[in-house]
């Protein structure tokens, strides 16, 4: 089955977890993803100035990384959540003439349409943080 | 067999209902026919009259006035949210109708795919 992930939680809620453990197990069993799209305060995720500021604290971000890259995911970000929550690529930055840019390169910034597209074209929908 | 939005978050407090009320919109350009079902406290996005002014926020019935603009004629209200919250048909917007749980039912039951918004 080919499923479409969206991910609407921050990076510090559960749901955040639940959407990666789901992510791993589909895929090992023999399923495919057509997009993860991160949306709302999910789009932090996406930042790569994540931090782990203690041993036995999780960082959201890095199995996100090690998952997008394995199975070679598309892992797209809303472009307007990124933009008002401060997750940018170079483009961006350049465009709202801004010293640095923090979108991780594994990561895609796109509008609401990719959101619309994987809807209508996978299997099945699964929304985690809604 | 249409997309089916639940919306569902109070409309001010934080962005949620506002990029809810984006997405919904911009779904609606690639499905003419998606459904919006309002629910829980997503019903307060419908109410009429809102003075966001006075909470220096955006006034969610001026977004909601997209809806025709859109096309969005499938919008919902849930009957027992409504009711749960003292409001009846008359304390809604324009355009939207009110569905009891046996009709909300059916129209989950058909959807091809369901938005948690």
């Amino acid at each position: 089955m080919q499923f479409a992930i969206l991910i609407t939680a921050a990076p510090s809620h559960q749901a955040c977890q639940s959407a990666y453990r789901f992510c791993h197990a589909a895929l090992a069993n023999g399923h495919s993803i057509l997009r993860l799209f991160f949306y709302y305060d999910s789009v932090h995720i996406a930042s790569k100035l994540h931090c782990q500021s203690g041993n036995d604290q999780v960082n959201s971000s890095p199995p996100w990384e090690a998952l997008i890259k394995d199975h070679s995911l598309d892992a797209v970000v809303c472009i307007a959540a990124g933009l008002k929550r401060g997750v940018i690529d170079p483009k961006e930055a350049e465009r709202f003439d801004k010293p640095t840019s923090n979108l991780n390169d594994c990561f895609e910034l796109s509008g609401l349409g990719q959101l619309a597209d994987m809807i209508i074209t996978a299997d099945r929908l699964m929304t985690f943080g809604g | 067999m249409p997309i089916t939005c639940l919306m569902r978050h109070a409309p001010y407090g934080t962005d949620r209902a506002h990029e809810s009320l984006e997405a919904l919109l911009a779904m609606a350009i690639f499905d003419p026919q998606i459904h919006a079902i309002w629910l829980d406290d997503g019903i307060f996005q419908i109410t009429a009259h809102h003075e966001a002014h006075t909470i220096g926020r955006k006034n969610f019935n001026a977004m909601a006035r997209a809806f025709e603009l859109y096309d969005l004629s499938h919008c919902y209200a849930c009957q027992t949210s409504l009711r749960l919250r003292g409001f009846g048909k008359n304390d809604i917007i324009e355009g939207v109708t009110v569905a009891e749980p046996d009709q909300l039912k059916t129209l989950l039951h058909n959807a091809t795919a369901i938005v948690s918004l």
